[in-house]
């Protein structure tokens, strides 16, 4: 059961049993130590470096015997990872590299390893320890700082294809392109129409022409709404759909992405939630949904605005990332810890006192902190702590504004956080560019897409702080940004990996896009019945639940999965009552033969001729099915949209 | 990735005598884990301290073994507990839920970069037959919900073994969702539209080299063998009579169903039930009605297995993820307490009547022979003639043992 009140942790039974003397401030590095070196080196180098086998005259059992060295000096520099022979050893490039026999140890777990040589104090090794060095070699080559973005995109990527030596996928088909950037943009395969007058242009710049096309339309500020509605609310019941939509949540979000508003402003909009005119109304869901429940909002403001997980430090610092501190996750908390559920003549609303709120947080030693208003990358926000208990006093209220609206404090923590600590963050905009560039790449430059800390560095590091400040500089746009990903070279390569061990990280090829719940019901309607959103009810319902993922860590199919495809009602009856003459399966049983409807289907459903085995394949299917012919289309629809080809963005 | 492992994975002496006869114990053995979501109180349970500062409203009861004594919440065990094992000493680390139902159920602390699979798809793995189409390793889970338990559902429970070692979900109803064909589409026509859609996807498949490809087509190869077995998960069909002794609760429901699984070719079934066993509130009236409702099922199970003569290859595991505090909390609650804590086990590989360990006169701390996470797992695969120190060397992942630390079987609780 997740602990509600800060307060109830500092009296939390399973402390009472330890000793509570308050330590003289710990040293942070040997908690480290203790918590997460040492079973790192356990596990990976003490096979070898051991008290017994000592391979090295390296003895990695203890805190004090690895700090002695071994054959070739001292293991550690205190302060200084950069300089320290064990962290040297374990990077990719270490010579001899450790561990050896071609293991390499996670980012994850290099980043324990410099976090703790960083923040060891100098008295642990002989040596001095200077200031802490710049964690990045200096590049070769900086991109300019009003470069085109595609450009940039694509040198930067192309940099490390040379690096790396490996092969990279040719330039996709217009074929392939085509059912990629509608399913990428507008969340659904095109239609014959629309893919045939792609293909047959003749301009060179028609990529770019779809591009704007797409990327212009309404159907496409609805699907990315969608997408980023699931990414900020979760999945829900129906009856949370249904509130999504009521309340102008959906619409919110619609807006914001037809109109292209800037990022920054969109934010705010739903974390301050006090709606400027009527048609923002919505923007108050975010808060509204999650019902008061002061922790749940904080982590969720963590993935949603600033790519970071933050629940790990709800008990203590960041194990893995510790500049992220518990402060910072109560700090977070307490910014809307004052903020409560109200029922306006507006609509609904989050009101917020001008008091209380003021608690104490216990860290795992079971001392006491303040939860004062400070949140990773801001300072403090000051405010003065009350000694003995308040007492709320309408002087404490700007005089009434909007009318029904609710009182707003003169000293309110949401206008603080969206002023002090969220403008100009720049976790904001990399959070944005991350997401975006994991949308539609397959991946982010830091994976997992919400995990943008120290322990998961960026694959291209220059590339991803250069994205980020041209989407700030050009007013946290994300049209611009997304225009930007679609068009260059790495978007728009084939999908067959290159290599067995290509690494996806490197982008040199296509990555696959398992369709999100909406995207893949939506080109089921299109393909079945010519009309994306003929899915509403039970098929996208379905599909929700079984399909919840957006942008998964691992791309898993589950056997229940299967199932629901192989006996589910919803799609069965989707695909037995797309009988309508408009609808696909008319259409195939009106062409003269079995070739042309195997043909006809494969062009709309994959974008692509069959190949003859293929065409034969399907062409017996159906002729072995001559007396039955409707139902013959109707199972050959249903292995064609159940398929892998049909269910994953390639 | 899986099936490397499944080959590395074998014995090295495979041919050796010890390495046959080690097949042959391993030969049938089932396990059926009562999984006590949410961290039962050992003092309401095995381990009571009746008349102390700790101990709760509960008296103690006699029990068949002299001077051992139980929780008066479990009056069917307290008669039985010569046929079952219990360890009072155990010791972990966790103190959250989800960090220690990972520890508890994968049986070592995460350990980036691969994923320690759940003991069930570890024990499906090793000792069940995989091409059969009664599933493996099945959860029974009628709650959806179970805040923890709940996000550690929706992850990665195979781990490294690759998602063909996942569990089967089944619960609610006491049915497995969409088993059945739809109306009036043959059993012809099902498998046919299957076989195509395979062949269009296996081709793309190979085409792409796609890791995701390959997993989704994957999960239907095994959707046919599901649906044969699917009256296995039928409770109407088990006699009325066995229902009623395992009692109305679902937890009851489904640990009889488990027992019919792995009759009926299952080998290892886990009966969770969301994460009932939180109690941060109102401890003792909660328990109250959990431990009888335990204490039956466990009874009912033993028996059963018992009286068909497939205890001795079924291990039956109960326990959680931790304990609970000593004291009360204020809304008189017990709360998360890994420190010293108790847990039970019978059947297959175990040695029966057998208490381990000891906590002190408060229960505060474990008082002699301790075990942690990964004694217990040493002991759990050696009931069931898994080595449990074997070691690893996969590509791209560090060096590792299905138990870490060569951590020792509790010899005492082996058969």
């Amino acid at each position: 059961m997740l602990v509600f009140l800060p307060v109830l942790l500092t009296g939390s039974g399973l402390l009472r049993g330890d000793d509570q003397e308050k330590r003289s401030t710990p040293d942070p590095a040997e908690g480290i130590w203790r918590t997460h070196v040492e079973p790192l080196l356990k596990s990976n180098c003490r096979k070898c470096h051991n008290g017994t086998k000592k391979s090295g005259q390296l003895d990695l059992s203890t805190l004090a015997s690895t700090l002695e060295g071994g054959k070739k000096g001292p293991a550690i520099v205190a302060g200084e990872p950069d300089r320290s022979l064990l962290f040297q050893l374990v990077q990719k490039e270490g010579r001899p590299h450790m561990p050896p026999a071609g293991k390499q140890l996670s980012e994850e777990q290099l980043a324990i390893l410099a976090n703790w040589i960083r923040k060891m104090k100098p008295s642990h090794s002989g040596e001095r320890s200077s200031p802490p060095p710049t964690p990045e070699p200096s590049p070769t080559w900086l991109p300019p700082e009003n470069g085109d973005p595609t450009t940039v995109i694509d040198l930067m990527i192309q940099a490390r294809w040379k690096k790396a030596e490996l092969p990279v996928a040719s330039r996709a088909s217009d074929d392939q392109f085509v059912r990629r950037i509608y399913l990428d943009l507008v969340g659904r395969i095109p239609t014959l129409a629309e893919r045939q007058q792609f293909i047959e242009q003749r301009l060179s710049d028609k990529r770019v022409k779809l591009v704007d096309l797409l990327l212009n339309s309404e159907e496409h500020a609805n699907y990315l709404a969608s997408v980023f509605d699931t990414l900020f609310m979760g999945r829900g019941d129906e009856g949370q759909y249904a509130n999504r939509q009521k309340t102008g949540w959906n619409g919110f979000l619609q807006k914001a992405f037809l109109e292209d508003r800037p990022w920054d402003q969109v934010v705010r909009d739903i974390l301050l939630a006090r709606p400027r005119e009527n048609g923002q109304s919505g923007s108050t869901w975010f808060l509204y949904e999650r019902n008061n429940k002061h922790q749940e909002i904080a982590e969720a403001i963590g993935p949603a605005v600033f790519g970071l997980r933050i629940e790990c430090a709800q008990c203590h610092d960041h194990p893995l990332a510790s500049e992220i501190e518990q402060r910072h996750y109560w700090g977070l908390v307490a910014f809307f810890r004052r903020g409560k559920n109200v029922n306006t003549q507006n609509g609904p609303r989050i009101s917020e006192s001008a008091i209380g709120g003021f608690e104490e947080f216990s860290d795992l030693s079971g001392t006491s902190h303040p939860n004062f208003l400070v949140f990773f990358g801001r300072e403090k926000v000051n405010e003065s702590r009350p000694a003995g208990k308040q007492k709320d006093d309408p002087k404490n209220y700007l005089a009434a504004g909007k009318e029904h609206e609710p009182k707003i404090p003169r000293f309110s923590r949401r206008q603080k956080f969206v002023d002090e600590v969220l403008a100009r963050h720049p976790l904001v905009a990399r959070a944005m560019v991350n997401r975006l560039w994991a949308l539609l790449m397959g991946r982010g430059l830091v994976h997992p897409f919400d995990k943008i800390d120290s322990a998961h560095p960026p694959s291209h590091p220059i590339l991803f702080e250069w994205l980020s400040r041209d989407f700030e500089a050009h007013g946290y746009r994300p049209r611009r940004l997304i225009r930007a990903l679609v068009l260059s070279q790495a978007y728009q390569l084939d999908s067959r990996k290159p290599a067995p061990d290509s690494d996806p990280a490197l982008f040199s090829w296509s990555l696959e896009k398992p369709l999100v719940a909406e995207a893949w019901t939506r080109s089921i309607a299109q393909l079945l019945r010519n009309q994306p959103a003929a899915n509403q009810g039970s098929l996208l319902s379905s599909f929700r639940s079984n399909f919840p993922d957006v942008l998964p860590e691992e791309k898993i199919s589950r056997l229940s999965q299967a199932m629901f495809l192989s006996n589910g009602e919803s799609l069965q009856r989707f695909i037995s009552e797309s009988g309508a003459p408009q609808h696909l399966r008319k259409q195939l049983l009106a062409l003269p033969d079995h070739s042309a409807r195997i043909n006809q289907l494969y062009r709309a459903a994959f974008s692509r001729q069959p190949d003859p085995e293929e065409l034969t394949q399907g062409v017996g299917f159906l002729e072995q099915r001559s007396n039955q012919p409707e139902r013959a289309i109707d199972l050959l629809l249903w292995a064609i949209v159940t398929s892998s080809e049909f269910r994953i963005n390639h | 990735m899986a099936m490397g492992a499944a080959s590395t994975g074998s014995f090295s002496g495979l041919f050796s005598v010890p390495a046959l006869a080690e097949e042959v114990q391993r030969q049938n053995k089932k396990c059926i884990l009562l999984w006590l979501c949410g961290g039962p109180s050992q003092f309401e349970t095995w381990d009571p301290k009746p008349g102390t500062s700790t101990g709760g409203p509960y008296g103690a009861i006699r029990t068949d073994i002299p001077g051992i004594r139980v929780s008066s919440l479990m009056p069917r065990c307290s008669q039985m507990l010569k046929d079952l094992a219990i360890i009072r000493s155990m010791k972990t680390g966790p103190t959250e839920h989800f960090q220690a139902i990972d520890a508890l159920t994968r049986g070592d602390t995460p350990r980036r970069p691969f994923t320690r699979p759940i003991l069930g798809s570890v024990i499906a793995q090793q000792l069940g037959q995989l091409d059969s189409p009664v599933p493996q390793f099945v959860l029974l889970d009628p709650c959806p919900e179970g805040n923890e338990f709940k996000g550690f559902k929706a992850g990665n429970w195979a781990g490294w073994l690759g998602a063909e070692y996942g569990p089967v979900r089944a619960g609610g109803k006491y049915r497995l969702p969409n088993v059945d064909r739809a109306e009036g589409l043959s059993e012809a026509d099902h498998e046919q539209r299957e076989a195509l859609r395979n062949f269009f996807s296996r081709k793309f498949e190979n085409e792409q080299r796609g890791e995701a490809a390959a997993g989704f087509n994957a999960a239907f190869h095994r959707v046919k063998g599901l649906m044969s077995c699917a009256p296995l998960f039928d409770l109407e069909k088990l006699p009325a009579a066995d229902r009623e002794r395992y009692g109305p609760g679902a937890y009851g429901q489904h640990a009889l169903l488990a027992r019919h699984l792995v009759e009926n070719g299952s080998t290892f079934v886990m009966v969770a039930n969301g994460m009932p066993w939180d109690c941060h509130v109102l401890n003792h009236e909660t328990y109250q009605m959990l431990v009888p409702e335990l204490d039956n099922v466990l009874f009912q199970l033993i028996g059963d297995l018992k009286e068909r003569g497939m205890l001795d290859d079924t291990l039956v595991i109960a326990m959680g993820e931790f304990g609970r505090t000593p004291w009360l909390n204020e809304a008189r609650g017990r709360d998360h307490y890994p420190n010293a804590w108790s847990l039970a086990l019978a059947g297959g590989g175990i040695r029966p009547g057998t208490v381990y360990g000891a906590t002190d006169e408060l229960g505060i701390d474990v008082s002699e022979n301790v075990v942690d996470n990964r004694r217990l797992f040493a002991t759990l695969f050696s009931a069931l003639g898994i080595n449990p120190h074997q070691e690893f060397d996969l590509p791209g992942l560090p060096t590792f043992h299905r138990v870490e630390e060569d951590a020792q079987p509790i010899r005492e609780v082996l058969a």
